[in-house]
């Protein structure tokens, strides 16, 4: 017979996982789509991919984010 | 108490490999910009580009994680870690993708390499056996 205290603790860590996995989700759409623009301007200026500064402002956006993890 | 622990840790693996199928779905290697123009993350800075998008979205996805007290310190940690490693490998694929020009065949091979990569880091992400994720 499972312990309802350890069968709610599984489920909040499923629903956590679940949530988490939902927001990596969106926040890389979000980040993906910002590239997607970037990327479209590229072409537009007639570039196959982002510049070299272009993907260090990406870089950079990145490991700012990292580095926000506490 | 043990057999509770070891039917998560099973259901915890089904759920990520659902998120991790649903990912590739949703998160496509071909995008359709705002004008309408086909953005293709297939080549070698196609895909050092995509994987960009995803450290950035894991990384502020955790940091939220974090604020909202549904991840442990200890996960965050791991999971920044990893991020860091990543962005190190991104980085240093970036100089050499500057450097060396790639036919259309190893171009194939380092993107999925690439998303390959992105899979094995996320995977490693759930933490077992802690009150919170």
């Amino acid at each position: 017979m499972t312990d309802p205290a350890s069968a709610a603790v599984a489920a909040i860590k499923l629903l956590n996982l679940a949530e988490l996995m939902l927001d990596m989700l969106e926040e890389s759409g979000v980040a993906l789509d910002e590239v997607v623009e970037m990327r479209a301007k590229a072409k537009r200026e007639g570039r196959s991919n982002l510049s070299n500064d272009e993907m260090a402002i990406l870089a950079n956006r990145a490991r700012s984010a990292i580095d926000a993890i506490e | 108490m043990k057999s509770i622990t070891v039917t998560t840790s099973k259901w915890l693996i089904f759920a990520v490999m659902a998120f991790s199928l649903a990912a590739c779905e949703s998160l496509s290697v071909v995008q359709t910009a705002e004008d309408g123009q086909e953005i293709r993350f297939d080549t070698v800075k196609g895909s050092i580009e995509y994987t960009e998008a995803m450290i950035i979205g894991t990384a502020e996805a955790t940091k939220k994680a974090r604020d909202n007290q549904t991840m442990s310190e200890a996960t965050a940690l791991k999971i920044k870690e990893s991020l860091l490693e990543s962005q190190d490998v991104i980085e240093t694929a970036q100089v050499l993708a500057n450097e060396m020009k790639f036919d259309e065949a190893e171009t194939k091979v380092a993107a999925s390499r690439a998303a390959l990569n992105i899979a094995r880091k996320l995977l490693k992400l759930p933490i077992i056996g802690d009150t919170q994720l």
